[in-house]
């Protein structure tokens, strides 16, 4: 599993509120960027780059939510969790429907901002281990030939190498034999290791 | 001496004989019958007495009826008093075929027949019998002419009574004025001379009148004879027939009368030597039989007739006592008794059988000869018959040439036609006297009917003598002769000048109608009982589009649309029946159909006319459509405004002024609790609270004098149930068409229910000044919430990584943190002081307040709001503002709401763009003017009207009780709260405060 390094974003208006997150999160030793407004991070910030992000929803110029929105449609994957001195409800609803990771209402105990920030980067690098796996699983899977394709199709749904065999119109040696094939190109040990690759396969990354 | 009787067994023998010849004469003729008859006109004037001429025809027809040929006699008589020329054309007329053979029984039959045979019978012989003195130059020149001439016998007859009465001195003639009396009076002086002897007195009576005849006779001696020639006619011209002229001489003396005609014996004349009439007939009709037997007349020389005998009235003989054996042998005695011939009776009954044995025969023979003789008889009567009924006849007849210029006759009825009296001959008017117009036309009439031969009529106005002109009617036929020519014209004549006024006066009338139908307005249409129009005036064609000639003649139906069309003809029927009407008599709305097929409404009456029987209707129709659409409207209107009554939320009533409901709508019923009809049982007066009385009085009274047109008054009315209703009435007085106050029509309202929303109002007002507050308080709080938040924040994150670094044991970091979070804790405090200080105003004072602090403080408060909002706010203060005396916090509160406001309304306009907000303060006119001037979207113009309302509002999640709320507040300082929509985007809100210079 490929380590990839973890950043927290850090969004807010107030100065003093950005400054003192700042020194929060480097006295627990987490890779932090601050800034004042939302459009300083969309210009700073590269959209690869893994960890999770700490938002203010009521900034001057974009709001949290309209950066929520702007990220998502760049398909940008990063966590998010909203803080706000406000408790406006309705923003807060808007912005767990959003996919938030978490709401918090200002003033807050900092051990449980720490927690939600640690949540989210451990979410955010489960999905992308899952994202590695997947494109690796892909990458084998265009190593198969059609016919191997096909037999690896019907395996992982659970037909029998004689019902294969009838279906396809060969014998349930050569049947065998492709499976064989398969299981070594996808190096799976067993029938229930190629029957969640498949179903990775399938299913896009959460 | 051969007495009468005696004569007879040869008379009975002859008779036999000539019986015998006539059953083969007869038989004869019958056989020729078929081949030739010759027709003979026997022509006798109607001058001479009928019993002598009557002898005469006697004659004649035994010898026709004896005759070898066939003969066919057809008797005429001549009128003498009618013109001879109009005889002759009669005589033309009714014998077209005219005659073989012409016979006159006297001198003027004679005379006539001559001067007209060329028109009679141009061809035949004339055989004549005349007993007057007959002039042979008569007929000198004439040709096919001859006869049987007689002569009286006068000088035999005096010679007779010579001969009788021995003993007589005196011998009268009596000689009349007549024709034949002058003739004998001529001849008497000779005879005189011849009979005359010694002792003997013969003396004529001439020239007397009755009178004088009278005393003459009476004036003879007694040992007299009177010879009675003729006496018919005095020298006065009066007339007596013969039976009547004997009787008179009769009458007038006892000696005995002798007489020359055989018609006098036994009329009480004794007796004499007699012409014999029938003898003369007898021999006439020889002749004739001669000529048409095929001898010349010409070659036939003159008969001299002598056929006179001695005859004697056995009656008279034995009255004067006269020696019958004195009589001579040849006398003839007439009525003698049985005895004289009782040695005969041998003979005489041998006769008898005979001729009754022949009787059979003879009636056999004979019938065919009556039966001709009756028609003759018939046609003579028909002749007759036909003159009295021309004479008679009402309308004109007449009798003209071809050319129609000349009239032959014409009767009475025509000459009163034709304006000629019955003196007047006919020479100057004839058909000339046409009026010039109609001349041509006649003429032409006559002209086609001398060609076709057909009758005709023509009608034409005839100028009478008078000068004046009649319109008569001519109705003509032609006559024909023999050969088919036209002879003649003959015909009637109408007066129609009376009829063709009334014609004129009928169509002047019709005329009139026919204008007067032409010109109604309304359609006139008449029908016969069979439903056939039979008139259809120029309305009715406008009406209907068809032109009259379509429809005249056409069943009415054709007006009619499908249902009443197929009825009407059994409306009809049924009221001739039963004579019930539906329509007659009694106008109704029919629908009618247009020649286009549409249908329309008319109003129709119908009348009927029954002439003789015959019905005929009268329809006079209006059409309705526009009068129909207008009533439409007029209903519907009429609807409208009653629902509009019913439905308005007013209580309307209509009442005369002496209080009496008539009209009252449903609103005012269920103010009132009563129903329409109970309240039009009540008065005014009755349904109001007595202590409006007074007041309803005076004001009726004024509007009843005309003082005022409309009145408005509040009061109660008593409702059914007893309880009051508080209302407002405005009654206005309407006017009848003479101008004077007639009825109050009144609008009231149900105050009730408006004191109670005033109530309502109070209590809300109340209410939402109370929420204004807390809501107030509210946005107050959240503001400072997030002012103190975000320090609060700040503080704790501080302090918590102060701990984190000093457990790291990075000491030196500390007071770097511990600083800013000092600061921090400032910035929280400053918050807090901010609030108190507002809390603290809230005391209700009023104070001199310096308005521009004041702003500073609120713009402080929405200062981070507005810059989260991306709002640039400005202020734009006056220096050395006066102070305002007001209540600080209640004006902060209006100031931050117009900021708010202000904010939001940029908010929901621009998003996140943000805009301006411009706070301006400004001294004018010893106030202080407040300004908030936004680019948010501005007022609505729905919302401009309500915006200070409670509730009004155009924010999502606003209240609407700000504004309402500020301008209480402002206006409790004795300010306004206004707005404006700016020029370019958003609003302004400005209020104004006393200052305390103006206050105090």
């Amino acid at each position: 599993m490929n380590k990839l390094r973890q950043f927290v974003y850090v969004v807010d208006d107030d100065e003093a509120v950005l400054d003192a997150l700042g020194l929060l999160l480097e006295t627990v030793d987490l890779d932090c960027k601050t800034f004042p407004s939302a459009t300083a991070f969309l210009e700073a910030y590269d959209g690869v780059s893994g960890g999770c992000l700490v938002l203010d929803i009521r900034m001057p110029g974009m709001s949290g939510l309209e950066l929520q929105e702007t990220l998502i449609e760049k398909n940008v994957l990063l966590p998010i969790i909203f803080i706000t001195g406000h408790g406006d409800i309705p923003m807060a609803v808007e912005a767990m429907r959003n996919g938030a990771h978490d709401f918090i209402r200002k003033p807050f105990r900092e051990q449980e901002l720490l927690d939600r920030i640690n949540e989210a980067l451990a979410l955010e690098s489960g999905i992308r281990h899952q994202q590695f796996e997947r494109s690796a699983i892909l990458r084998k899977l265009k190593t198969l030939t059609d016919r191997e394709r096909e037999v690896f199709k019907r395996v992982t749904t659970g037909e029998a190498n004689k019902v294969i065999a009838i279906e396809l119109e060969i014998s349930e040696r050569t049947v065998e034999v492709h499976r064989a094939h398969v299981m070594k190109k996808m190096a799976a040990t067993s029938l229930a290791q190629l029957v969640r690759m498949k179903l990775i396969s399938e299913v896009g990354p959460a | 001496m051969i007495s009468r009787s005696a004569s007879h067994s040869t008379i009975a023998k002859l008779a036999l004989l000539a019986l015998c010849m006539l059953f083969t004469v007869q038989a004869h003729a019958r056989g020729e019958q078929t081949t030739s008859t010759s027709t003979v006109l026997v022509l006798s004037s109607t001058r001479f007495p009928n019993a002598w001429t009557e002898q005469t025809l006697k004659g004649i027809r035994e010898e026709f009826n004896a005759a070898p040929r066939p003969v066919r006699p057809v008797y005429e008589y001549l009128d003498v008093q009618a013109p001879a020329s109009q005889i002759a054309q009669s005589l033309k007329k009714k014998h077209p075929r005219g005659f073989s053979l012409l016979i006159a029984t006297d001198g003027d039959a004679l005379q006539f027949l001559i001067k007209h045979r060329a028109q009679i019978a141009p061809a035949a012989a004339i055989v004549f019998c005349r007993v007057q003195k007959f002039d042979k130059d008569e007929l000198r020149g004439v040709d096919a002419v001859t006869g049987v001439v007689d002569y009286i016998p006068l000088r035999e007859t005096l010679e007779l009574i010579k001969s009788v009465h021995t003993n007589v001195t005196n011998i009268a003639v009596v000689l009349d004025s007549s024709t034949v009396g002058a003739q004998l009076r001529q001849e008497f002086p000779a005879i005189k001379r011849l009979v005359a002897e010694e002792g003997l007195d013969i003396a004529a009576i001439v020239d007397w009148s009755y009178e004088d005849l009278d005393s003459a006779l009476s004036k003879l001696p007694a040992a007299s004879v009177v010879l009675l020639a003729t006496a018919l006619r005095d020298n006065a011209g009066v007339a007596r027939t013969l039976e009547e002229s004997i009787g008179f001489v009769m009458a007038r003396t006892e000696v005995p009368v002798y007489t020359v005609w055989d018609i006098s014996i036994q009329q009480g004349v004794l007796g004499g030597i007699v012409e014999n009439a029938t003898a003369r007939g007898h021999n006439t009709a020889r002749i004739a039989a001669r000529i048409l037997g095929g001898e010349s007349a010409n070659n036939i020389p003159l008969f001299l007739l002598n056929s006179h005998v001695p005859m004697f009235d056995y009656a008279a003989l034995k009255q004067h006592d006269v020696d019958i054996s004195a009589l001579p042998s040849d006398a003839a005695i007439l009525n003698a008794p049985a005895k004289y011939y009782q040695p005969n009776m041998a003979l005489v009954w041998l006769g008898s059988l005979v001729f009754v044995l022949q009787a059979g025969i003879i009636w056999s023979l004979v019938y065919n000869i009556r039966q001709r003789q009756r028609s003759e008889m018939q046609l003579q009567q028909s002749e007759t018959r036909y003159r009295t009924l021309t004479e008679l006849a009402p309308v004109g007849i007449f009798h003209a040439n071809a050319s129609a210029d000349t009239l032959y006759y014409i009767n009475d009825a025509m000459r009163k036609i034709i304006g000629l009296s019955s003196e007047e001959g006919l020479s100057d008017h004839g058909f000339a006297n046409i009026h010039p117009d109609d001349r041509p036309r006649v003429k032409l009439a006559v002209e086609k009917m001398l060609q076709t031969h057909i009758a005709g009529r023509s009608e034409q106005r005839f100028i009478r003598k008078d000068g004046s002109s009649a319109w008569i009617v001519a109705d003509a036929a032609p006559e024909h002769d023999d050969a088919g020519n036209i002879t003649g014209l003959i015909g009637t004549l109408t007066d129609v000048t009376e009829l063709k006024q009334i014609q004129a006066d009928l169509q002047r009338q019709q005329a009139y109608h026919a204008a007067i139908m032409d010109t109604a307005a309304e359609g006139i249409v008449t029908i016969d009982q069979h439903g056939k129009v039979s008139s259809f005036n120029r309305a009715a064609e406008n009406m209907f589009g068809y032109e009259a000639a379509e429809v005249i003649g056409n069943d009415i139906t054709m007006l009619m649309p499908a249902p009443y069309a197929h009825e009407h003809d059994h409306y009809i029927a049924n009221y001739l029946r039963t004579g019930e009407k539906r329509v007659i008599g009694q106008g109704r709305e029919v629908s009618a159909l247009h020649k286009n097929g549409e249908q329309f409404p008319i109003y129709l009456a119908v009348s009927e006319v029954n002439i003789d029987g015959e019905y005929s209707f009268t329809g006079i129709m209006r059409d309705i459509t526009q009068v129909k659409a207008v009533q439409e409207e007029l209903l519907l209107k009429n609807e409208q405004l009653e629902v509009l009554l019913d439905q308005a939320p007013l209580g309307i009533t209509g009442s005369r002024l002496s209080g009496e409901i008539l009209q009252a709508n449903k609103e005012f019923c269920e103010m009132t609790g009563y129903s329409l009809e109970e309240l039009k049982q009540l008065s005014m007066l009755e349904i109001s609270h007595p202590s409006d009385w007074r007041e309803i009085q005076r004001l009726t009274q004024a509007a009843a004098a005309g003082e005022v047109s409309h009145f408005r008054r509040t009061g109660r009315y008593i409702k059914k149930n007893g309880e009051a209703v508080n209302v407002d009435v405005y009654n206005a007085v309407t006017r009848d068409k003479w101008g004077r106050p007639h009825l109050l029509i009144g609008q009231v309202m149900d105050l009730s229910e408006q004191l109670q929303v005033e109530q309502l109002n109070r209590e809300n007002q109340e209410r939402l000044a109370h929420v204004g507050r807390l809501s107030m308080l509210g946005e107050m709080s959240a503001g400072i919430a997030h002012e103190i938040n975000q320090p609060l924040t700040a503080i704790s994150v501080y302090a918590d990584s102060g701990m984190r670094l000093l457990e790291a044991g990075k000491i030196d970091r500390l007071p770097a943190v511990l600083e800013k979070l000092a600061t921090q804790a400032q910035r929280a405090g400053a918050v807090i002081e901010r609030v108190q200080k507002l809390a603290r105003r809230q005391a209700p004072a009023r104070e001199a307040i310096d308005c521009n602090a004041l702003l500073a403080e609120v713009c402080k408060m929405i200062n981070s709001d507005a810059s989260v909002r991306n709002i640039e706010l400005t202020l734009e203060l006056q220096d050395s503002l006066p102070r305002a005396n007001c209540d600080a916090i209640q004006i902060q509160q209006v100031m931050l709401n117009l900021l708010r406001n202000g904010m939001e309304a940029i908010s929901q306009r621009h998003g996140s763009a943000g805009g301006q907000i411009t706070v301006a303060t400004q001294y004018e006119a010893d106030e202080v003017r407040v300004s908030v001037c936004d680019n948010g979207f501005g007022v609505s113009v729905e919302l401009a009207e309500a915006l200070f309302e409670p509730f009004a509002t155009s924010k999502d999640e606003g209240m609407g009780m700000g504004l309402s709320i500020s301008r209480a507040i402002v206006e409790a300082h004795g300010g306004e709260l206004k707005f404006t929509n700016n020029h370019a985007a958003g609003a302004t809100f400005r209020f104004n405060l006393p200052t305390t210079e103006a206050y105090e």
